[in-house]
C-alpha cells in the first residue's frame, strides 16, 4: 500500500489568526511548543482527536488543516 | 535558550548527564579491579542521586510552567511517542546483554573463566560489574534516544 504524505497549514493559519504564537497553540491545544514546531515541519502526524482541537482553534474544518497526499 | 527547550527533554539530559558522569569514572575504577565494587557502588549510587535532585530542582526552576503552576507539565503525544520508541530500543540493548551475558557465562571467557569455564568460576564479582554495565548502557541509550528524539523532531 501506498505510504500517505500529511501536510498542514498550521503555520498560515497560525499568522492569519492575528500571528499567533506556537506557545498560544499550544496552550490552546493541551501540548508543547515543540510538538507544535514538529506538526509545522511535518515530522509528526497528530492523533485524530489531536487534529480536531487544532481545527477547533482556528474554527476551521479538520479537511482545512490537514491534506492527505500520495507519498 | 534553555527556556524553549521542553521541560522533557530536558529531564531526559539531566539524567543522561547524570548517569555517564557517575558511571564512566565508576566503571573505569572498578572494571580492573572488581573488587572495590561494593564500596563504590554505594558511592556512584549516592552521587547519582545528588546529581539526579540538583539537575531536575534546577529544571523545575528553569521551566516557567512549574514556576508559575507549581505543577509538572504533563507529556504530551509526542513526549509519549518519543519515549515510546527510546524505551522499545532499550529495552532491546538490555534484553541483548542479558542474552551476552549467559552466553559468555555459559560458554565461558578466556581470561575471565577459571579452567572449567562456567560462571561459577568466572570472578563473580566481575561478572555483575559487566551485567550491571549493561543496565547503564541500556538507560544510556534510553536517555540518549529521548535527547535524540527531541533533536531530530521538535528544533527547528
Amino acid at each position: 500500500m501506498a505510504e500517505l504524505v500529511i501536510t498542514n497549514r498550521i503555520r498560515e493559519l497560525r499568522f492569519a489568526a492575528g500571528e499567533m504564537s506556537q506557545q498560544a497553540l499550544a496552550d490552546q491545544t493541551g501540548i508543547t511548543r515543540q510538538t507544535v514546531i514538529a506538526l509545522e515541519k511535518g515530522k509528526y502526524y497528530p492523533s485524530l482527536e489531536l487534529a480536531f482541537r487544532i481545527a477547533a482553534v482556528f474554527g476551521q474544518p479538520i479537511e482545512a488543516v490537514f491534506h492527505v497526499m500520495p507519498g | 535558550m534553555i527556556e524553549a527547550v521542553n521541560f522533557h527533554e530536558k529531564s531526559a539530559w539531566a539524567s543522561l548527564i547524570a548517569i555517564a558522569a557517575v558511571h564512566i569514572p565508576y566503571f573505569a575504577i572498578v572494571m580492573p579491579r572488581p573488587e572495590t565494587g561494593l564500596g563504590l557502588l554505594i558511592v556512584a549510587t549516592i552521587g547519582l542521586i545528588i546529581l539526579l535532585t540538583a539537575f531536575h530542582v534546577a529544571n523545575a526552576l528553569m521551566t516557567k510552567s512549574i514556576r508559575t503552576t507549581g505543577a509538572t507539565p504533563r507529556p504530551d503525544e509526542l513526549d509519549r511517542l518519543i519515549e515510546y520508541r527510546a524505551a522499545k530500543v532499550a529495552a532491546f540493548v538490555l534484553a541483548c546483554v542479558v542474552m551476552t551475558w549467559i552466553l559468555i557465562a555459559v560458554a565461558g571467557l578466556p581470561g575471565l573463566a577459571g579452567e572449567d569455564s562456567r560462571v561459577a568460576l568466572t570472578p563473580i564479582l566481575l561478572a555483575v560489574q559487566w551485567l550491571y554495565a549493561g543496565f547503564v548502557v541500556a538507560n544510556l541509550a534510553y536517555y540518549g534516544l529521548i535527547v535524540g528524539g527531541y533533536r531530530r523532531m521538535a528544533h527547528g
